[in-house]
């Protein structure tokens, strides 16, 4: 099924192409499916089924497949009138926002009556199957088509554009492309469940008033800026709900102070907080060092405070260890870094602390972005 | 041994502090300036260098060999001697000198050696 008309396309042709039907599907855009022969309707759905988070509530309905009804987790909602049908969705799609999973309609050879009610009442979640529908029919109907992806025997018309960045759903696939399928559908899967998931944490730590910065997400869900991105759309497309407003970013001369750090060879990690807040992470490369335990030596440099053997502020503290070493800098704000396996540990030293200078002397963050506030 | 361990004596100045003392906090010998200063030392400095170095386990980094904290009133310098040990040899005082502070632990490490044995 994932042959495309036009001769056997290359492997980042077909990519391309599946990256756009993956976004389709777990950004819960519309999609009319056409095949000239509907006993290809199972075997095309089958192909779009691992695309289709397991999480969400598969309801079908129209004259499903004998095969695709025996499936398991497809609802068949048949019985009652149309109307009633339509309630039962629309009502699925409303207990979203309080919670209930996210809703996938699959309609198969809908009645023009019913595929209207689908099309002008529900604005995402829905697939349907028609046989020999063009795109013309489609677009007389009201739905204009934003891109026609051709098929042996068929076309998928995807009615919403994909999202612009499809680098998450093209590094997946990439990843799985020499897997078999059963192993392809469990990466995939895995991938959906575990954005889901922490989206689900993020929601829970805002709703509980915990600051919760960009920072945070990243090193806590070892995320990068476009995986936090893409989680925080598919909240929106599944639940209705825009976090990205409770979320802190990172203040641009952070950004900036991080970056210019990243000529440093032997820096594995770097991690800025602002009391206990982490408004600064940036992993150079692969290591396991979590930023608590950053704060953890800071406290402890706080208790000594209290005592006969305060070393006093602003102190600066080095931990040799093996081939790693923490450096950590108490100024306005907590510094820390490990570096790994290099010797040129005091170099660093006087590198860091003129940038730091310069970044403490820098005025606070332009509009809208996390106030340095500082430790004082 | 205390003749090995008078290598390093704390500068003479108010605050100054050496001491050898093993993981577990059990002092070996300490020297502080002015001496009557050293309960206090003991009592505030070991129970926080040892919960450094706790914390410094649990952080899964390798076993350190070196911790140096540098404040804006004292500088503490700390190393870790395996030798029958661990160890943990200490200098810190308001105008250390850390490179010489350094040598001087180094040089009561390396005289030590395996033979410093802990006490019962």
């Amino acid at each position: 099924m994932t042959s495309v008309r036009g001769g056997v396309p290359s492997q980042d042709r077909l990519i391309f192409i599946e990256a756009r039907v993956l976004a389709t599907l777990w950004d819960r855009n519309r999609m009319v499916c056409s095949l000239s022969d509907p006993s290809l309707f199972h075997s095309l759905f089958c192909w779009l089924r691992i695309y289709i988070p397991r999480y969400r509530q598969l309801l079908v309905l129209g004259d499903v497949p004998k095969e695709t009804r025996h499936l398991k987790g497809v609802r068949v909602l048949d019985g009652g009138d149309l109307p009633s049908r339509m309630a039962a969705l629309e009502q699925a799609f409303s207990d979203e926002e309080t919670g209930a999973p996210p809703v996938q309609v699959v309609g198969f050879g809908l009645e023009a009556e019913s595929f209207r009610m689908l099309h002008r009442r529900l604005d995402r979640g829905w697939i349907a199957f028609f046989p020999g529908l063009t795109k013309k029919t489609l677009e007389d109907e009201g739905l204009p088509v934003h891109e026609e992806i051709a098929l042996e025997g068929g076309s998928l018309f995807l009615l919403d554009p994909p999202p612009a960045d499809l680098s998450p759903e093209e590094e997946l696939l990439l990843e799985t492309a020499s897997c078999s399928p059963a192993m392809k559908d469990f990466m995939i899967q895995m991938r959906q469940i575990q954005m889901n998931l922490a989206f689900q944490a993020i929601h829970t730590e805002i709703e509980a008033d915990r600051p919760v910065t960009r920072p945070y997400l990243s090193e806590t869900l070892r995320i990068k800026e476009k995986g936090l991105k893409k989680i925080l759309h598919l909240g929106q497309r599944e639940q209705r709900l825009n976090l990205e407003s409770y979320i802190k970013d990172t203040p641009p001369q952070i950004i900036e102070f991080l970056k210019s750090l990243s000529r440093e060879s032997d820096l594995a990690l770097a991690a800025l907080f602002d009391r206990e807040e982490l408004i600064g992470y940036a992993r150079y490369r692969e290591c396991f060092f979590p930023s608590r335990n950053i704060l953890n030596f800071k406290r402890i440099l706080d208790r000594m405070g209290n005592s006969a053997c305060d070393p006093g502020r602003p102190w600066f503290m080095e931990i040799r260890a093996g081939d790693k070493t923490v450096h950590i800098y108490q100024g306005r704000f907590l510094y820390g870094f490990l570096l790994e396996g290099g010797a040129k540990n005091s170099s660093f030293r006087n590198r860091v602390r003129e940038r730091i200078l310069a970044l403490e002397r820098k005025p606070s963050g332009r509009r809208g972005a996390v106030g340095l506030t500082g430790s004082e | 041994m205390s003749n090995t361990l008078d290598l390093f004596q704390p500068d003479e100045e108010a605050g100054g502090a050496s001491g050898a003392f093993t993981a577990e906090g059990q002092i070996l010998t300490w020297n502080a300036s002015p001496p009557e200063k050293a309960v206090e030392q003991q009592e505030s400095l070991i129970p926080a260098i040892l919960e450094l170095t706790e914390s410094a386990r649990l952080a899964e980094l390798p076993a350190f060999e070196q911790i140096l904290i540098e404040g804006s009133d004292k500088k503490i310098l700390l190393l870790r001697v395996q030798g029958g040990g661990p160890f943990l040899f200490l200098m810190g005082g308001k105008s250390l000198d850390v490179v010489s502070a350094l040598e001087k632990l180094k040089r009561a490490a390396e005289a030590v050696g395996a033979g410093l044995k802990e006490p019962k």
